[in-house]
């Protein structure tokens, strides 16, 4: 069975960028632009991981990953900023359960290792 | 002659004769041959002396070859392979062309590339533009209703949308699956008429018309404000580099973009992007038919 993985971001060419890699690579991909919309989403469908903007658009990226590790705590959820590698924020994920803390400067190869490694 | 003299002689002529209204002459079957010439055909009146002027820049042109016509002029620049991007007009005693051809070289890195269609061709489809490309190149382009990528993909040598073109000021997301490098080259005619896109609010992916490369702003004229951010791929690195705008300038760096390369802008407000060429268009020049006036009028200002 495919892996699936759901994608929330507001930032459209690194997230339609990192799908389409995603899909090449034979990984299904489903996106969200808010976090109410990822919330609906994952009541509808089953994902193998959530990779979590940050700062989408205003709403707290954090919030979601309380709410992911709350109701699906099984779900591996990986944090995506633009913001750099900030420590209090890095812990704060890690404290709240997340999977990995990615920075969108890395390389589209670098994040797609990362949610491999996160599937397994 | 000069220019007053010649216009005299042309309108006592007038008196006895009817001019002829020639039109100026327009370059046709323009192709990159395999091995590396520009080829372009045209038909000049028999016996009018004529010169290929090419440039790199658009604005200084030099003359690569002069002849006299005999009807048609068949011209393949064996120079070509030298140059990225290289264009081309016909100058008949400082008369022009009708339109400006040329070609363009992309070299597209493995992985992800933004590119974009700097001319325009007779076919823009994607079987024509990425001839050569191997199984497992995908083409994407960005649907603003949906705010998606769409996925055109080439298996087993065929597109699975085939009828997919881009077109002049469009871009697109190149995916090349090998590890090497690949050269994308496109040939057609310059944009010489003013050209206006819509840039959306929110996200959009575009590209200049004129193949030039240059700072996004300043020297191609996009419509820049404040809270704006301009998205550039490192083919690279593959990685995105952002250039926000806020307070009237840049961030950091300014953008420049290069011959076929596409961007992406997320867009606060949305504006128009007009693109006015400074080369005119030829219409047509009054000439005479016979021997004695085998040559055109005085030269023009075209620069």
């Amino acid at each position: 069975m495919k892996q699936h993985i759901l994608f929330v971001d507001d930032d459209v060419p690194l997230r339609e960028t990192l799908s389409l890699y995603f899909k090449m690579k034979g990984i299904s991909v489903t996106v969200a632009e808010s976090g109410a919309e990822a919330r609906e989403l994952v009541q509808k469908n089953s994902f193998n991981l959530a990779i979590v903007d940050l700062d989408l658009g205003g709403e707290k990226g954090m919030e979601l990953l309380d709410f992911f590790k709350r109701i699906y705590p099984s779900l591996p959820v990986i944090m995506f900023t633009s913001l750099g590698y900030d420590p209090a924020l890095v812990r704060e994920a890690i404290e709240k359960g997340a999977h990995a803390y990615l920075s969108k400067t890395e390389s589209l190869d670098t994040l797609l290792k990362e949610a491999q490694k996160a599937m397994t | 002659m000069t220019i007053s003299s010649f216009f005299q002689q042309i309108k006592s002529k007038a008196a006895r004769k009817q001019p002829a209204q020639l039109e100026a002459p327009t370059l046709e079957c323009v192709a990159l041959l395999p091995h590396g010439p520009f080829r372009f055909q045209t038909q000049v009146p028999e016996e009018f002396e004529y010169e290929i002027e090419a440039t790199t820049n658009l604005k200084t042109w030099a003359s690569i070859f002069s002849s006299r016509s005999n009807g048609k002029i068949d011209f393949a620049d064996p120079d070509a392979p030298k140059f990225r991007h290289r264009f081309y007009r016909l100058n008949l005693k400082g008369e022009y062309s009708r339109d400006i051809i040329g070609y363009a070289t992309v070299t597209v890195p493995p992985g992800f590339s933004l590119i974009a269609n700097p001319l325009s061709g007779v076919d823009e489809s994607v079987a024509e533009l990425f001839k050569g490309m191997p199984d497992g190149t995908g083409l994407s382009k960005f649907d603003n209703r949906l705010h998606r990528l769409t996925q055109n993909a080439l298996e087993a040598g065929k597109w699975t949308n085939p009828t997919e073109t881009l077109g002049l000021g469009e871009g697109a997301l190149l995916f090349n699956p090998t590890s090497e490098y690949k050269k994308l080259r496109f040939a057609g005619r310059v944009c010489q008429s003013g050209f206006s896109t819509l840039i959306p609010a929110g996200f959009s992916m575009q590209s200049s018309v004129q193949p030039q490369p240059g700072r996004l702003d300043t020297e191609l004229g996009f419509p820049i404000g404040d809270g704006d951010v301009i998205h550039l791929l490192d083919t690279d690195t593959q990685k995105y580099v952002l250039y926000p705008y806020e307070g009237s300038a840049w961030k950091c760096e300014a953008p420049v973009l290069g011959v076929g390369e596409a961007f992406w802008v997320e867009k606060k407000a949305p504006s128009n992007w007009h693109q006015q060429s400074s080369i005119p268009k030829a219409t047509s020049w009054i000439g005479m038919t016979d021997d004695e006036t085998k040559q055109a009028p005085g030269r023009k200002n075209h620069q």
